[in-house]
């Protein structure tokens, strides 16, 4: 076998794999304009809009949803960075013997399930008479899922390293000037990756809005009704809503960061 | 195997990536046991020829033959080309023992086989007896030691060195140089080495390529390179060699003095360098003669055996170098006229622009 | 702000052995975790949990080490396919299991393909994926969502090693098959490792997709949890902290063996950063 066919190979292989992992939007997207589509038909034999008027009619309940996802996610989004900011900092860069531990218990949402937490934390919310609102949501959303945010700024500070930050602070950069004009124009990429990760993992989350904040309709709350009952059209485009925003986050992510950081990162 | 055929030849290998090209067409052959080092500084392209010679990176154009035989399309694995990178690369979780046999273990020999040529091996790198050391537990020489067994072990009838030793310090590489050199005299290959150190180049090749921007600038035997580069770059890239303009010198300066890239048609005087290297310059206080040029002192260095000292002149700064004894007599701001032997100065075409 | 996760963990805890606010151990009991153990459904339901994570994660890691491998020997910087890696894993679990179901299920796209082209002759002979005993289903959802995040989480080990050792032994000799063995798999194994340990660790914990593609019995932890939490009925409130706790202990194993593995690939990480071309 030579180079070329070798080479063609394995491409034609990795397209396949990642071809399946693409398929199940090529459904997803048809249902969402089909009226009716019996099987074994390969194309609806009667599309409509009524899916998609339903969904993005300005009364309804999916916007509406839509926009609690969307204040549910930025404040949870805010939140994680306003706080872990310090800590990732922080961990990145102290010597203590607590450090183990202090990571351990920051991380271990990542490991432990949430929806246990959630339960707990209900309790906690009614004591402090905060049950059921959109405060509570926000803090169970920002608790479950900062450590990914924790875990994106770590790795970005250590690829960045101190030296330029000590470097300014010799020539004479006060705190919140190195701040503000060496390490947050830096640490962009990681404060952006980390944000989307946040933002749209708290978008998807339906069960831990359910749990703390039942009177908080989120736009999967919205949906889940449609899926359960089988209302295959309108599940579909609610479906499509709801990627939206995480299509177009991923757009703004991508040329945010222009390929820079995405293999440091992961690693 | 016709005796006159090169074992390795290159024959207009380019490459480009979309509109930028990385390395002119370029063609050149070694041949058996020759050690061939492509001098320049980063960025020249030269490992991007290197890697294409081993098949990592596809040319856009060209050929390279082995023994007469074309290499094209043929995977890295299948050329028998081995090659030492700059890091030591070795391979983690393995023994020294078996990062050795690695390369004989895909070429399925025996056991018996493996065992006694990696052994031999070790003793002519001077490893007997780390056989089970992990790569962890090396010194940097030790790993870049055996990077260079895990090579020579396939008896290689061409060797890759991609800067093989820039990572070591002064003394391990000149240590590494002569291993080089022993173990191609024993184990008979020939080698194309990487590098951006003159003095490396010098020391091991037969024969140097200067290489510039893609290009192949010059490429002959060392001594040639050294007193006769046949272009202000190359005369740079050599060491601190003086280049006048020659349109500042009087013309019994250059008289006599031989130049170096005669194919271009143009007259000394306008476009012509004079090459004179730092060490064949010498300083007259007294006598000045009509026939020396006149210089001003800017600086003297002390450097142990030799003082440096940085001149002034119509033709531009001059660097000379002189035994200790014989700066005495100077200061700086002093007047001197300089003279040369016109056998050690060589005259170079080029344009402004090639020389800053 | 890891407080209030732990509070939460504790105040189930407390509850699981009966005992509310304001704590007296007094009335702890283990009467709970008696009650749950009893149950017939509990051991059907952890078995269904631990079968749906394990299938999932051993199919995300092995579908998503493939990828990883092959784009890393096949593309130039993995760029293209790490763009669109990023669509299923950042599809939120219900968007991801309602797709998975219109793709794979008997009346779905695929038996809709298989049946224009006459591999089959009616939708019954299509396999039922969904709502069965196994958790098939459940695992094909979760398998969707994890497999693009090991390839993510493995494909940087698998190109740098690809560049630097891989390229050694390409030069040494080295065909693609032993460079596999002996060099990628190594040098990506720990990340794997850990990958399929948190996928193991979502797929455990996860809710919705299981909830949406499983049976109504037996059903996984979290669900059945959830169920009684929500019902009317005050005996089985109670017992959902007792199997939320379950649910707590199998994960803190999983982040145990977690913690070890990350100590080990810390060291190999340095390695190869180390080794790592300029």
């Amino acid at each position: 076998m030579n180079r070329e066919t070798y080479g063609l190979l394995l491409k034609l292989a990795l397209v396949i794999l990642v071809t399946l992992l693409l398929l199940p939007f090529v459904p997803l997207v048809i249902w969402s304009f089909a009226a009716r589509w019996a099987w074994p038909d390969l194309i609806p034999s009667l599309l409509s809009a009524r899916s998609w008027s339903l969904v993005l009619d300005p009364e309804g309940d999916f916007l509406k949803g839509y926009l609690e996802s969307c204040l549910t996610a930025f404040g949870a989004m805010t939140a994680s960075i306003l706080l872990i900011y310090p800590l990732a900092r922080w961990l990145t860069l102290s010597d203590s013997r607590f450090k183990p531990a202090i990571e351990i218990l920051a991380f271990a949402p990542l490991l432990i399930s949430p929806y246990v937490a959630a339960m707990g934390m209900h309790e906690i919310f009614v004591r402090l008479q905060l049950e059921d609102t959109g405060l509570s949501a926000i803090l169970a959303h920002t608790v479950v899922f900062s450590p990914y945010m924790l875990r994106v700024l770590i790795v970005g500070f250590l690829a960045k390293g101190e030296r330029l930050e000590q470097q300014a602070q010799t020539l004479g950069g006060g705190s919140l000037f190195v701040l503000w004009r060496v390490t947050l124009p830096r640490m962009k990429p990681a404060i952006g990756l980390g944000c989307s990760f946040v933002f749209l993992a708290s978008m998807g989350e339906y069960v831990l809005t359910n749990l703390v904040a039942s009177e908080i309709i989120t736009l999967p709350a919205v949906l889940y009704p449609y899926v359960a009952a089988g209302d295959r059209s309108v599940a579909a485009a609610g479906s499509l809503l709801l990627m939206s925003a995480s299509i177009v986050l991923l757009i703004l992510l991508e040329l945010l960061l222009h390929n820079k950081l995405i293999t440091r990162d992961a690693a | 195997m016709n005796s006159s055929q090169p074992r390795l030849a290159v024959q207009n290998i380019g490459k480009s990536y979309g509109k930028v090209e990385v390395l002119a067409p370029t063609s050149f052959s070694i041949n058996s046991g020759e050690i061939l080092a492509i001098l320049g500084p980063s960025g020249c392209g030269k490992t991007t020829l290197l890697s294409i010679i081993s098949g990592l990176i596809q040319p856009s154009a060209g050929d390279v033959y082995l023994d007469g035989r074309p290499l094209t399309g043929l995977p890295t694995e299948r050329r028998g080309i081995p090659m030492v990178f700059q890091d030591h690369l070795l391979f983690p979780g393995m023994s020294v023992f078996d990062n050795v046999a690695f390369g004989l273990m895909a070429r399925k020999c025996n056991k018996v086989e493996i065992k006694q040529r990696v052994e031999e091996v070790l003793v002519a790198v001077q490893l007997q007896g780390l056989e089970h050391r992990q790569p962890a537990e090396l010194s940097g020489g030790q790993k870049q030691r055996v990077a260079l067994a895990r090579a020579i072990v396939l008896r290689p009838s061409v060797l890759l060195l991609d800067e093989p030793f820039s990572n070591l310090d002064e003394a391990l590489r000149l240590e590494m140089r002569e291993l080089v050199m022993e173990s191609r005299a024993s184990f008979g290959f020939s080698a194309i080495i990487v590098t951006h150190d003159s003095r490396e180049a010098l020391a091991m090749a037969d024969r140097i390529a200067v290489m510039r921007k893609g290009k192949i600038e010059q490429l002959d035997v060392p001594s040639t390179i050294y007193f006769k580069p046949a272009t202000t770059f190359a005369a740079r890239f050599l060491g601190h060699s003086n280049l006048l303009s020659c349109q500042h010198l009087a013309p019994e300066l250059l008289k006599n003095v031989a130049i170096s890239n005669p194919t271009q048609q143009s007259l000394p005087g306008s476009q012509g360098y004079l090459c004179i290297r730092p060490e064949n310059i010498t300083i007259l206080t007294e006598d000045q003669t009509a026939n020396c040029l006149q210089a001003v002192v800017k600086t003297l260095s002390f450097s142990g055996p030799r003082v440096n000292v940085c001149l002034n002149s119509a033709a531009g700064i001059i660097r000379c170098e002189l035994a200790t004894q014989n700066a005495a007599a100077l200061n700086s701001g002093q007047t001197v006229g300089l003279v040369w032997d016109s056998s050690a100065a060589s005259i170079i075409h080029g344009n402004d622009q090639e020389v800053s | 702000m890891s407080l209030l996760f732990w509070g939460g963990i504790f105040v189930v805890f407390m509850r699981s052995l009966g005992m509310t606010p304001p704590y007296a151990f007094a009335d702890a009991t283990l009467r709970f975790y008696e009650t749950v153990s009893r149950d017939e459904s509990f051991a059907a339901s952890f078995v269904l949990t631990a079968r749906v994570a394990a299938m999932s994660s051993l199919a995300a890691g092995l579908l998503g080490s493939m990828i990883a491998l092959l784009a890393s020997l096949s593309t130039r910087s993995g760029w293209g396919i790490r763009l669109v890696l990023n669509l299923p894993l950042f599809t939120p679990y219900i968007v991801a299991a309602q797709a998975i179901v219109l793709l794979l299920s008997q009346s779905g796209l695929l038996s809709r393909i298989f049946y224009g082209t006459g591999i089959l002759s009616d939708m019954m002979e299509f396999p039922t994926l969904f709502y069965d005993e196994l958790g098939l289903g459940a695992s094909l959802g979760l398998a969707f969502k994890e497999t693009p995040f090991v390839a993510l989480m493995v494909f940087p080990y698998f190109l740098a090693s690809h560049r630097t050792y891989g390229s050694v032994a390409k030069t040494l000799g080295v065909g693609l098959w032993l460079r596999l063995v002996k060099i990628y798999l190594p040098a990506a194994m720990p990340a794997i490792a850990i990958s399929v340990l948190i996928c193991f660790t979502y797929g455990f914990t996860a809710f919705e997709v299981p909830r949406m593609l499983g049976r109504t019995y037996p059903q996984v932890l979290s669900s059945w949890s959830y169920d009684l939490y929500m019902g009317s009925d005050p005996e089985g409130r109670s017992l959902a902290p007792a199997i939320g706790m379950v649910i707590v202990s199998v994960n803190a194993i999983s982040a145990y063996v977690f913690f070890c593995i990350f100590r080990r690939l810390h060291k190999r990480l340095a390695i190869t950063r180390a080794g790592s071309l300029a």
